[in-house]
């Protein structure tokens, strides 16, 4: 008698095994959603780096601005988004200010050119997974 | 079986009734935490409020509110100012203006290791006394430990000096980009109190008083915070701006404030100083944001010196118009 129970216990734990082992690998599947980007930023010509890069929701009235990422040395950004879809991008540069002891991030260098939705730097549509922008180019 | 002649409970009973004292006390237990804590959050209200009487108190004397970075040369903060009118006379006399190196000079060593409890929040977890530190380069290093007589990089030196950390600050800015995501191409507006001029008056502040924010909650100094990444940060982390220097109370406890992106540990920066972002407007990071150890929010004092409690999913649009003082948007509290 208590071999075969023991069998029974054994199959048991087997097939919980394999439910727990679906669940991890189907509910990890979920969580990977939020889109990632790279890209790159120019500004006449030459990279521009510290410049931001403001995601608006394409669909809302008005465009909200849902996400925000700052490009690095070469004028590059690599960010997450919320979700997939499409977004109206728009960007603004702050002048570095170098004081004493503190840098701080002054007026925009485009003086507001590409920071209304209606006249964005660039429309882009998001995909799940990896994304890879073409290179967004402003000028002065 | 002889049953006992003594009347009494039997062990079922007992533990029946042992059971149910259990989950009483079960249910009660979180709840006394919450409790806690709402006391350590109704004194740091307080605190809060008393500090700023005391900007109000120094207005009714001077007509004129300190500057956010008090004094440049020496260097010492607004806090200073303010010493007198928190019954701190005394402590205020013992502080040396004119000492060449202000707040961070040997001679003020006492003052600024001198404890006062009304610049601690209860709910703040670091312990006060922080190692003053030299200027750092947020991003790449933190700058050497300041000693009675130079600086050193050895954290064990006994001549560093220390200093205890304010948990209430003002803003001497608000952050350019920040201001920016909320409203598109408009001018950055100041916060209530000037930068380093003083003559910033209570009439200046046209958004008005109640709507504008003063004293600021800013805890956790010299440990670094970012909500999502890691909390604390690790010590390898250098992106906490000013950690020892402007961090003691009688410093330039002003900051500049910012909005924060939600960060996880793969997108949180580490190699520069931490971009305005949206998303996060309260208890995101303690380099530049409104940060406090409540659950839920931070206390901030307003400019009419009532308290409020701005809640962790404040819109960043209300946060910017409320620490602005002329930007003349529409924003309650």
């Amino acid at each position: 008698m208590i071999p075969s129970r023991l069998r029974w216990t054994n199959r048991n734990i087997a097939f919980l095994a394999t439910v727990a082992v679906c669940l991890v690998i189907f509910g990890c599947g979920k969580t990977d959603q939020a889109p990632s980007i790279t890209g790159t930023v120019t500004v006449d010509g030459k990279p521009a780096d510290g410049l931001y890069v403001v995601f608006h929701d394409a669909n809302g009235m008005p465009a909200e601005a849902l996400s925000s990422t700052r490009t690095e040395a070469g004028g590059q950004f690599s960010w997450t988004l919320p979700q997939p879809g499409e977004y109206v991008v728009t960007a603004f540069w702050p002048k570095q200010i170098v004081a004493q002891e503190e840098t701080i991030e002054g007026p925009d260098l485009l003086r507001g050119k590409y920071r209304q939705v209606d006249n964005p730097a660039a429309t882009v549509t998001i995909e799940e997974g990896h994304n890879e922008l073409s290179p967004i180019e402003l000028s002065r | 079986m002889r049953r006992s002649p003594l009347k009494g409970f039997t062990l079922v009973e007992l533990l029946v009734v042992i059971a149910i004292i259990g989950i009483l006390i079960a249910l009660l237990l979180p709840a006394v935490q919450q409790a806690r804590e709402a006391a350590r959050r109704s004194s740091c209200i307080n605190n809060a409020k008393q500090i700023a009487l005391a900007y109000h108190n120094f207005h009714d004397t001077y007509l004129e509110f300190p500057p956010a970075r008090g004094s440049s040369s020496p260097k010492y903060g607004s806090t200073v100012f303010v010493l007198p009118f928190l019954e701190q006379g005394n402590l205020t006399d013992l502080f040396d203006r004119t000492a060449p190196a202000g707040f961070a000079d040997p001679v003020n060593q006492k003052a600024a290791n001198t404890y006062v409890s009304i610049i601690r929040c209860p709910s703040n977890p670091v312990e006060g006394l922080i190692k003053m530190r030299a200027s750092s380069h947020t991003g790449s290093s933190y700058g050497n430990y300041l000693t009675t007589s130079g600086d050193t990089s050895d954290p064990n030196d006994p001549n560093i000096m220390t200093g205890w950390a304010s948990d209430y600050w003002v803003n001497h800015m608000i952050s350019s980009s920040s201001y920016a995501f909320y409203f598109p191409g408009a001018d950055r507006p100041s916060p209530i109190l000037n930068r380093y001029a003083p003559g910033s008056k209570m009439r200046d502040t046209i958004d008005g008083l109640s709507n504008t924010t003063m004293i600021m909650e800013h805890a956790g100094y010299d440990k670094h915070y970012v909500k999502g990444v890691g909390m604390p940060m690790p010590d390898s982390d250098v992106t906490l701006d000013q950690p020892g220097a402007w961090g003691t109370w009688l410093g330039w406890c002003a900051f500049q404030i910012q909005t924060y992106a939600n960060y996880t540990p793969g997108t949180y920066p580490t190699n520069s100083s931490t971009p305005a972002g949206i998303g996060c407007t309260v208890n995101c990071n303690n380099s530049q944001g409104l940060f406090g150890f409540h659950p839920g929010g931070a206390t901030v004092g307003m400019g009419d010196a009532s308290v409020q409690f701005f809640n962790e999913g404040m819109d960043g649009k209300i946060l910017m118009s409320l620490v602005s003082r002329d930007g003349g948007e529409v924003a309650q509290p």
